[in-house]
């Protein structure tokens, strides 16, 4: 548990099951709490166009099946939800739109996803 | 060469005519000889002629005294005085009637009896002279004068002499006209043998020059097969490579390009392409600037020119070029055009982009793969009650994991086939004459590596629990697995339907593990589907409805 970050409501968006798994149970290590995993684009959008669900933040995955999660980015910019990407191909990998954001490297163990969710997602009030 | 052959034609010019005038002076000299010899008597003759008249005169003048008186005594004293002189052969006084007064005579010779005055006669060599004795014109008598010629000896010795002179000068004549002719003749053999080598060595010298054209003509001919065969070999290469050339006049800008050089820039023989601005509007944009600065810094630097970029066809067709050149310049190091080939490297990019891509695309799997096993070894460390569990558990998904990646690799990591990820995991469980067991019944699906790794591990966690506590833990167990293409409720879907049978009883379990989680949760989420498991009593039912996408599809 880590006092920055708990209670944070995430999506996850990640197509490997096996992998969305393990992030899933990082952070409720970490004391979020996963609001919605999404393995396609259109789950994504789907999740974030759903304004009955609060969200603090978001782990992307770039990838996804050989879509780009980009427009779930694009949503999540103009909801003003901060996000990371999880990424497989590196930092190049990441389209110069959005080189800004910080990214995460598969793969990542807790303290890097932890250090990160604090400095880029974390709410000022609770740090 | 030539310095020499001008003297010696003069000089054998001069002698040209030596023997026959060496003849002419010898024979001039003879005859001149002579004719002085001859000369020489004549006046020896008058000579002679007048001293014996004088002496005749002399002596008449002496004994007129003597015969006017009669005194023979006187006239026999003056006779006597002439027979001094041996010349005179005989000598003698005669009276009126012509009889002898006084006389002298040599030995062997006599004087006429009687004598009469007559002119001066040649008897022989012996020339007789008569004068008259007179005085007071009285007619006294006469005289009689007989004198010896020169005898013949001694002319003979004086006229001997002047031959020998004439003899020796005509033979010193000759033999300098003969030394002169064998020097003319040594002269003429050295001038004809100058000639001769003059001739031989013009001949030589022209045969030289000749030789010497003819070497120049051979080596420019020669030179120009090999430029001929090394153009043909170049031509040849450079098709055969299928490369472009040209040729840049950096004055000018004119370019002349071949016609591969037109093909790199989609243009056919009849397009114009003669100004490099004409090249330039082919470059694609984005590359032009870089273009320039490459033969710019080519230039500059004298450096080899080696770019790539894309060009422009007039159908708007995109090619990669590679053009290498040089640069020439002049004496001054001022560039004064630039050449060189130029590659369609088209085919060559279009790999480059493929490789970079598998790179990319393999270093995302490894990355996906290892975060896959990082999720594994968490997962399985969650629920694993001792270290052994764990062991055993986190090998075997490995170990189903390697499996997906076995079947990916199979079709080159495109669509996998749903039938092979579901046997590979479960026929491990059944010895080869159990497989009626195993019922597996649908379409051919394809998944993609996710969605086939994912399958993989779900199917492998059925299989497990089935192997554990399900139909495959004993020996009449059986699993009927089933799929199909539903598109009556929705989006087209592929349901799965798992069903084990002839198992012990089952009872749900107490508490969701990872393996239930995995295959209710995961799959679920990843193919944004549903997943139904339920642990009915005949054994374990999974059922997968799972829409069709790029990662799950019938195939093709």
């Amino acid at each position: 548990m880590v006092p920055a970050l708990m209670g944070l409501r995430l999506l996850v968006v990640e197509d490997e099951a096996m992998v969305a798994m393990m992030i899933e149970n990082m952070l409720d290590d970490l004391g979020c709490v996963v609001v919605g995993v999404a393995g396609t684009v259109s789950r994504g959008l789907a999740l974030v166009g759903d304004d009955s669900i609060d969200l603090d933040g978001a782990i992307l995955d770039v990838n996804l099946g050989g879509e780009k999660v980009y427009p779930i980015a694009e949503a999540l910019c103009s909801r003003h939800v901060p996000f990371i990407f999880s990424t497989g191909y590196g930092i190049d990998g990441i389209s110069t739109s959005f080189a800004h954001v910080p990214a995460l490297a598969k793969p990542y163990n807790e303290q890097a996803l932890e250090t990160l969710l604090i400095s880029a997602i974390a709410r000022p009030a609770a740090s | 060469m030539k310095v020499g052959s001008l003297k010696p034609s003069l000089i054998s010019r001069q002698w040209k005519a030596g023997p026959g005038i060496v003849v002419l002076i010898a024979v001039g000299l003879l005859l001149a000889g002579l004719s002085m010899a001859l000369y020489n008597e004549h006046l020896a003759s008058g000579q002679k002629l007048r001293a014996v008249t004088v002496q005749a005169e002399i002596l008449s003048g002496s004994v007129a005294a003597a015969l006017a008186f009669d005194d023979r005594e006187t006239a026999q004293e003056y006779v006597a005085a002439l027979s001094a002189n041996r010349d005179v052969e005989a000598v003698g006084v005669y009276d009126t009637q012509g009889s002898l007064v006084a006389g002298y005579s040599r030995p062997g010779s006599r004087l006429p009896a009687t004598n009469r005055v007559h002119a001066p006669n040649w008897v022989g060599d012996r020339l007789v002279v008569t004068a008259p004795v007179a005085q007071r014109n009285a007619q006294l008598g006469s005289v009689y004068l007989r004198t010896i010629q020169d005898p013949f000896i001694r002319r003979a010795a004086r006229y001997g002499g002047i031959a020998l002179l004439i003899l020796m000068a005509s033979l010193v004549v000759v033999v300098l006209g003969v030394s002169n002719g064998s020097l003319a003749k040594a002269h003429r053999a050295l001038q004809a043998e100058m000639e001769e080598r003059s001739k031989t060595e013009e001949a030589l010298r022209l045969s030289r020059e000749m030789e010497a054209a003819a070497q120049l003509t051979l080596a420019t001919e020669r030179g120009r097969a090999a430029l001929r065969q090394s153009e043909q070999q170049l031509e040849f290469a450079l098709q055969a490579g299928r490369l472009g050339s040209w040729e840049l006049d950096l004055e000018t800008r004119r370019l002349t390009a071949s016609e591969f050089f037109r093909a790199n820039f989609g243009l056919g023989p009849n397009d114009n392409l003669t100004r490099y601005e004409e090249l330039f509007a082919r470059v694609h944009a984005d590359d032009r600037d870089d273009q320039l600065q490459a033969v710019d810094r080519a230039i500059a630097d004298k450096t080899d020119l080696e770019t790539e970029y894309r060009t422009l066809s007039p159908e708007g067709e995109i090619r990669w070029i590679l053009v290498r050149g040089r640069a020439v310049y002049d004496e001054h190091g001022s560039p004064v055009r630039m050449a060189g080939v130029s590659l369609d490297i088209t085919a060559r990019k279009l790999a480059e982009e493929r490789q970079r891509a598998l790179l990319d695309e393999l270093n995302h799997r490894v990355k996906n793969t290892l975060a896959t096993v990082q999720s594994i070894a968490m997962q399985t460390s969650r629920t694993a009650k001792t270290l052994v569990s764990f062991k055993s558990a986190f090998l075997a998904r490995i170990g189903a994991l390697a499996r997906a990646h076995d079947l990916l690799t199979e079709v080159a990591w495109e669509g996998a086939s749903l039938t092979r990820v579901i046997g590979r995991t479960i026929e491990p469980y059944f010895a080869d004459g159990q497989v009626d067991r195993i019922s597996l019944s649908g379409p051919d699906i394809r998944l993609g590596p996710n969605a086939a790794v994912t399958l993989t591990m779900a199917f492998h966690e059925l299989a497990t629990n089935a192997g554990k506590y399900g139909s495959f833990s004993t020996l009449s167990g059986r699993v009927n697995v089933k799929w199909r293409i539903d598109d009556t409720n929705g989006p087209a879907a592929v349901e799965i339907d798992w069903q084990e049978a002839g198992g012990p009883k089952v009872a749900p379990p107490s508490r969701r593990g990872f393996g239930s989680s995995f295959i209710e949760r995961g799959v679920a989420r990843e193919f944004d589907g549903q997943v139904q498991l339920i642990f009915g009593p005949d054994g374990v039912c999974c059922r997968m409805r799972l829409p069709i996408s790029t990662k799950l599809k019938l195939a093709a």
